[in-house]
């Protein structure tokens, strides 16, 4: 069964289709949420929560990229878990990511004020085209699927040091540009 | 907004990026260390002395990782019903050699079997012999060559089949025989292997000037080819040559030639010539990532 195959049955109200979400992509979404949570009672929790939200959510919605859209999905979730933890002083995992996004956040206090969610998306998204492409992935792959540096030097074959580096030009970078741009406006 | 609520938006930010971005983030392919590359090599050269399997000079070299080339990228965003070798080997090789993702398709290794053991072998003159490949058994591609060539129209061989024109060339190392697909939007041509040999250069033959080469040699033969599910060797048959020099340092195809060697029925007037075929530059990619898979598994991730 292929992705619109997938989107139909689920449009269709086909529970059996959920098995074949996780079936592709549990291995991807599990990653993120474990990546951000750092615990495994809370990934496997949120996992499930990722799965019914597809459930809940496939109608209306009819994803033209079901991998993109589960795993925003569940990066939302575990998002949401992590600051639910925090408050509670429950786990860490998203908390040295954050601390390295401060780098790429602009100076002005007002700068996301009034920005809605997808419009920044989209101010980053033109950013990232503009890029090149060893970057924007290990950009993409950092902060969007949350993988750590050492998977990263690992899986492109660089020194840890190397992907740092690159992710710290990206953000100063992104910084600029978000002080050019100003997605508010 | 104080910093951490900042933060907080452009990480929101961050998830609302484009689909198209994430796809290629998530589809991008992992580099191995080269030392695995020295292992599969040292493995590969062992098993070479020892006589066990009949090809694998492309193994022994090493190759440098390479993007993705955007045509490859074009084709595995194609959806299309596999329904033929040709495709089979085109798409099953193209996904594995880029792929590393949790969609992957990979299943255990099966074992590497020969097409020699099942045609005969040998170039006499005169024989046919088809073969039919049983599309639900386990494929697997253990090592990838993709470029693209620009094929003067006219009588050539490849021009006749497929027409003139920017032709995407997928070759494999797989569990049937080392096989080469040619294809031209909808229209494919696949034949097998003659031979690989080293090529370090050396004073040409034809000027005497000398040419510096540091290469694998692989040459193809229309002797065998692709038909449908079938591998058919007719030696009835025109016989057109392929050599294809894949360079060792920049992992890059960088001449492509067309031959007619000579067998088969005398040359008729009408009959298609070799091809003048120019390799365009910068556009191969070079991969030892392994899958296997069935044209089922193809079927579900390239299906329409």
């Amino acid at each position: 069964m292929n992705d619109k195959e997938i989107v139909d049955a689920l449009y269709r109200g086909e529970k059996a289709a959920l098995n074949h979400v996780a079936e592709r992509y549990r291995r991807l979404y599990t990653s993120i949420l474990r990546q951000v949570l750092n615990n495994e009672s809370d990934v496997e929790e949120c996992a499930n929560d990722c799965l019914l939200a597809v459930w809940d959510s496939i109608p209306p919605n009819r994803p033209d990229n079901l991998g993109a859209y589960v795993c925003k999905i569940a990066r939302r979730i575990g998002i949401n878990r992590y600051h639910h933890n925090t408050r509670e002083k429950r786990g860490q995992g998203y908390t040295v990511l954050l601390s390295e996004l401060e780098e790429a956040i602009p100076d002005e206090e007002d700068c996301f004020a009034s920005v809605e969610c997808p419009s920044l998306g989209e101010t980053i998204s033109r950013f990232l085209t503009g890029i090149d492409r060893t970057s924007r992935i290990l950009f993409v792959r950092r902060y969007f699927y949350m993988e750590s540096v050492k998977s990263l030097a690992e899986r492109f074959s660089l020194r840890e040091n190397a992907v740092s580096a690159r992710l710290h030009r990206t953000r100063r970078r992104l910084k600029a540009y978000l002080e050019k741009e100003r997605p508010n406006e | 907004m104080n910093k951490e609520l900042r933060v907080r938006a452009l990480s929101e930010g961050i998830g609302a990026i484009n689909d198209c971005i994430l796809r290629e983030a998530a589809e991008a392919r992992a580099v191995r260390p080269k030392w695995r590359w020295a292992l599969v090599a040292a493995s590969l050269a062992v098993i070479l002395c020892l006589g066990m399997i009949p090809l694998g000079l492309g193994g022994l070299h090493t190759v440098p990782d390479v993007d993705v080339p955007d045509w490859v990228l074009a084709s595995l965003g194609e959806q299309t019903d596999i329904d033929d070798l040709h495709k089979l080997h085109y798409y099953g090789a193209l996904f594995a050699a880029t792929s590393d993702t949790p969609t992957s398709l990979r299943l255990p290794a099966v074992p590497r079997r020969l097409l020699a053991s099942t045609l005969p072998v040998g170039r006499t003159a005169g024989t046919t012999d088809r073969y039919a490949v049983d599309p639900n058994e386990i494929f697997q591609i253990t090592r990838t060559i993709a470029f693209q060539i620009e094929v003067e129209d006219g009588s050539g061989f490849l021009a006749s089949q497929l027409g003139g024109g920017v032709i995407n060339v997928v070759v494999s190392e797989n569990s049937l025989e080392t096989m080469i697909t040619f294809r031209h939007g909808d229209r494919y041509y696949s034949c097998l292997l003659n031979g690989i040999s080293e090529d370090e250069g050396g004073y040409s033959a034809v000027d005497g000037s000398y040419v510096e080469r540091d290469a694998v040699r692989y040459h193809f033969s229309t002797h065998k080819y692709i038909d449908g599910f079938d591998i058919v060797k007719n030696t009835n048959q025109l016989n057109f040559s392929f050599y294809f020099w894949l360079d060792r340092k920049s992992a890059q195809v960088v001449d492509f030639r067309c031959f007619h060697s000579g067998d088969g029925d005398a040359w008729d007037i009408g009959a298609p010539t070799p091809d003048t075929v120019t390799v365009i530059p910068n556009t191969s990619m070079v991969s030892g990532l392994q899958a296997s898979f069935t044209l089922r598994d193809l079927q579900t991730r390239f299906g329409s």
